[in-house]
C-alpha cells in the first residue's frame, strides 16, 4: 500500500494559474520592454535626437529689386556685403517649388509678414485660420493651417528615439515658425520603420498600421499593412516616414471606413496633415477633450473639402498639439503636466 | 523509461493548459486593444509555436499511454 499522498485537485489548478500569471509577466516583458528586439525592428540610431536648429527670423528676399537677378542660395538672410557681391548675369534659384507658386512668397522685403495668424517669407507662406465643428452634439474648435513651402526643408521633423519631451520645448529648440504633434515614433509597443529628414531612425519591416511617406520631391503617399513594401518606398527617397494613421484621404477620396486595427475611433482632439499638391500642404488640429473632439470620418472630410488629395492622421488625444508663430493654438489637453512627445512635425526657414 | 513518459506527459499537461490560458487572455485583450497587437507581436506567434508543439507531443503520449493500456 503507498503512503504517498495525491496532491489535491485545487492545488494543481491553482499551481497552473500562479505560473500562467508568471508566463504573463514573462510575455509582458518580451511584448512591452524588449518591443524593438521581438518585433524585429532594427534601431538604426536609436538614441540620436534630431532636433534641427533653424533660423527664427523670417528668410528675406535678396536686397537687389530686380527679382529676375537674385542669386544664390534657396532662402537666406541677405546683408549688404552679399548683394554687393551678386553677380547681375546669374538668376534666381527659386527652389523646389518657387515657380509654381510664384505669388506666394515674399519677393520684397515689404511682403513679409509676421502675425499671429499670418507669416510670409522668402521661403514659406502660412495662414491659420479658426473653424467650428458642429456636427457633433458639443462643437468643437479646429485649426486649419494653409502651408506653402519653397523646398522641402521647410518641412521638418524634431525627433527623438528615446526620450520624451514637452512639445513646447521641441518648438523653442527647432526655431519652427509653425509645428503639429507626429507619430509619437518612440512609442515602446511599435517597431515600425522610422525616417526623419531623410536620416532612417529605425529599420523595419513591421507594419500593423497605414503608412505615410513624404518623399524628397514633397508627395505625400499613404500605404496600408497590405500594399506595404519597403524596397518600392525606399526606392522613391523617402523625406519622413510616419507610422500612425489611419488613412483619411487616398487619391482625392475621403474615407469612411478604417482599418480594424484602429483603437482611435468615438470623438477625440485630433491632428492630421495633408497634401493638396507637392509644396502645398494642410495641417489641421482639432480642440476638445474626450469625449468631445471629432470622429476620424468626420476629419477625413474636412480635410478632402480643404482640397487634399491626400490625408493621413497624427497622434490625437492629449498628444494634440499645435503651434503658430510664437502661439500654442492647442496644448494637449493643457493643464500643469501636458503630454510629452517623442516627435514634432515643422515648418520653419532653412538653415543656413 | 515508463516513469519518466509519464512524469513528461503530466509536466506536458500543465504546461499545454498554462499555455492554452496565456493564449486566450491575449484573445481577449486583442477584441479590446488590436492596436497593441497581442497577438500579432513575435513572442505571441512563438508562444503559439510551444503550444503546438506541446500539444503534439501531449497527443503521441497518450497515444502510447493508451496504447499500453490495450496491451
Amino acid at each position: 500500500m503507498s503512503s504517498k499522498k495525491r496532491t489535491p485537485l485545487w492545488v494543481l489548478l491553482l499551481t497552473d494559474l500562479i505560473l500562467c500569471g508568471i508566463g504573463l509577466c514573462v510575455f509582458c516583458y518580451f511584448h512591452h520592454i524588449r518591443t524593438l528586439w521581438n518585433l524585429g525592428g532594427n534601431p538604426i540610431v536609436e538614441n540620436e535626437i534630431l532636433t534641427p536648429s533653424r533660423p527664427t527670423t523670417p528668410s528675406l528676399p535678396p536686397q537687389n529689386t530686380d527679382t529676375d537677378t537674385y542669386t544664390g542660395t534657396d532662402s537666406f538672410i541677405a546683408s549688404s556685403s552679399d548683394s554687393e557681391q551678386t553677380d547681375p548675369s546669374a538668376t534666381v534659384d527659386e527652389g523646389q517649388f518657387g515657380e509654381k507658386f510664384p505669388d506666394r512668397f515674399a519677393r520684397t522685403p515689404e511682403q513679409v509678414v509676421s502675425s499671429a495668424d499670418r507669416y510670409i517669407s522668402w521661403d514659406l507662406d502660412l495662414t491659420l485660420t479658426t473653424h467650428v465643428f458642429d456636427g457633433e452634439a458639443v462643437p468643437v474648435n479646429y485649426y486649419v493651417m494653409d502651408i506653402y513651402v519653397r523646398n522641402i526643408e521647410n518641412l521638418y521633423t524634431s525627433a527623438s528615439m528615446s526620450e520624451r519631451n514637452y512639445f513646447t520645448h521641441m518648438v523653442t529648440e527647432s526655431g519652427c515658425v509653425l509645428a503639429v504633434s507626429g507619430d509619437y515614433c518612440g512609442n515602446d509597443q511599435a517597431a515600425y520603420a522610422v525616417i526623419r529628414n531623410g536620416v532612417e531612425l529605425r529599420e523595419s519591416d513591421y507594419v500593423i498600421h497605414d503608412v505615410c511617406v513624404l518623399d524628397q520631391e514633397g508627395n505625400l503617399s499613404v500605404y496600408t499593412p497590405e500594399n506595404y513594401n519597403r524596397e518600392e518606398i525606399m526606392a522613391k527617397n523617402p523625406y519622413q516616414i510616419w507610422n500612425f494613421g489611419p488613412i483619411l484621404v487616398e487619391n482625392g477620396i475621403n474615407k469612411t471606413n478604417f482599418l480594424k486595427n484602429y483603437d482611435i475611433g468615438g470623438l477625440n482632439p485630433r491632428v492630421a496633415i495633408g497634401e493638396i499638391e507637392p509644396g502645398h500642404y494642410i495641417f489641421i488640429v482639432v480642440d476638445g477633450k474626450n469625449p468631445t473632439g471629432i470622429k476620424l470620418s468626420a476629419l477625413a472630410r474636412i480635410m478632402k473639402n480643404l482640397g487634399c488629395v491626400t490625408a493621413y492622421n497624427m497622434d490625437g488625444g492629449a498628444s494634440a498639439h499645435g503651434y503658430f508663430n510664437g502661439t500654442m493654438v492647442r496644448n494637449g489637453h493643457g493643464g500643469e503636466d501636458p503630454r510629452k512627445l517623442f516627435d514634432i512635425i515643422c515648418i520653419g526657414e532653412v538653415a543656413q | 523509461m515508463k516513469r519518466f513518459l509519464t512524469t513528461l506527459t503530466v509536466v506536458l499537461i500543465h504546461t499545454s493548459l498554462i499555455e492554452a490560458f496565456i493564449l486566450l487572455t491575449l484573445f481577449v485583450t486583442d477584441r479590446f486593444n488590436r492596436a497593441m497587437g497581442f497577438l500579432t507581436a513575435e513572442i505571441s506567434k512563438w508562444l503559439l509555436f510551444a503550444f503546438c508543439i506541446t500539444v503534439i507531443l501531449l497527443v503521441i503520449l497518450l497515444l502510447w499511454h493508451q496504447y499500453r493500456k490495450k496491451d
